[in-house]
């Protein structure tokens, strides 16, 4: 089966906050499916607010954003089938690892076997098997990412979201670091 | 965990949509790469492409070193063109630029130019070398060369001996191919 050129696809799409400057100006991108596609830019040069819009957090103020090709602007962020990892994405702190993967599945209805099969795998690719009773407090920063990457692909999205998940961590380093 | 993110992309075919302003980051990971500015997207290229052929200038600046020209196109055909710079002229290949008299920038990433080049290039140069700075696997050497006093070379240390000294003139050459003339700054 080919791949769909447009599994994500934005259409001519504008965004303003203020109804006056543009901070994204006509945007036609097409993602394949499978792809890995980085938006890559200074501050301000509206690469987040495209990952909010697909994500769900923000609206377009002109054109259409489609997954799988529906369009999705009245669909709300947890309907969209997205998983997300945002450097202020943080993991609950009091559930633990087990929990925090557990918690966009039940969301979903997914029965508990299900959920603990799907949950072994997703610590397994970032190799946290083992890591079920942790606390997020228990853990490194890097060891938090991984967890949130975990909880971001436990459900199988179609599609996951990045926002910066290595700056959070260098943050983080820093400030465990500095004293 | 570059890596590591990159690794279960591969694994599990997921899409992935992953945003930063961390060049290095983005060329490691990714398929493609949408260079954003200013609300639009500059450049959508693999991460080879965008690097070795940026379109603009707000792309080669972004990604990667390099060196930079401003001057005036004053001849030019298909895929060469002359543009005239403080210090004199440089051949360089056509990318923004069309016609007669138009403003450019050339770009020429700093790998691009060598040191007595063995093999013919069709730029020719005299520079005059104002910083060495060792990198243990390359060397850093900072030229005044065509009106240009920052004009930045990284010689593989698996090179021969070069006379890489502080205040030595040596010859530096590229191909017009690798100079790209873009918008101007």
């Amino acid at each position: 089966m080919s791949k769909n050129k447009e599994f994500v696809k934005f259409e001519k799409v504008d965004k303003s906050y203020d109804g006056k400057i543009l901070v994204v100006k006509d945007l036609n991108l097409d993602i394949s499916e499978g792809e890995f596609i980085t938006m890559l830019g200074p501050s301000g040069s509206g690469k987040t607010t495209c990952l909010m819009m697909l994500a769900g957090f923000e609206t377009p103020t002109n054109g259409e954003i489609y997954l799988d090709k529906n369009p999705i602007s009245n669909i709300p962020p947890h309907k969209r089938g997205i998983g997300m990892v945002f450097q202020n994405y943080a993991l609950f702190p009091h559930m633990t690892v087990y929990e925090n993967l557990a918690f966009p599945l039940r969301v979903r209805k997914i029965s508990k076997d299900d959920a603990d099969k799907k949950i072994d795998k997703a610590l397994s690719m970032v190799s946290l098997s083992g890591f079920e009773n942790r606390m997020p407090g228990q853990l490194s920063g890097g060891q938090q990412q991984r967890v949130a990457v975990a909880r971001a692909l436990v459900f199988d999205p179609s599609v996951v979201l990045m926002d910066e998940p290595l700056g959070a961590l260098d943050k983080k380093f820093k400030r465990k670091h500095a004293i | 965990m570059q890596y590591e993110i990159k690794h279960i992309h591969e694994s599990i075919g997921v899409t992935v949509v992953y945003v930063t302003h961390d060049q290095g980051e983005a060329l490691t990971m990714s398929n493609r790469i949408a260079v954003f500015n200013d609300g639009k997207v500059q450049q959508l290229s693999s991460p080879d492409q965008l690097y070795e052929k940026p379109v603009n200038s707000f792309v080669a600046e972004f990604i990667g070193e390099n060196n930079t020209f401003a001057g005036e196109v004053y001849d030019i055909s298909k895929d060469m063109c002359k543009v005239k710079v403080n210090g004199g002229e440089i051949l360089a290949n056509p990318i923004s630029v069309k016609t007669k008299g138009e403003k450019t920038t050339v770009s020429i990433r700093p790998e691009r130019a060598l040191i007595n080049p063995k093999s013919s290039m069709d730029n020719n140069h005299k520079g005059k070398i104002e910083e060495v700075i060792y990198h243990g696997d390359h060397t850093r050497v900072r030229l005044s060369l065509l009106g240009n006093s920052d004009f930045i070379l990284k010689v593989p240390n698996s090179s021969e001996n070069l006379d890489i000294k502080l205040g030595n003139t040596i010859n530096i050459g590229w191909n017009s191919q690798d100079a790209r003339a873009l918008d101007p700054k």
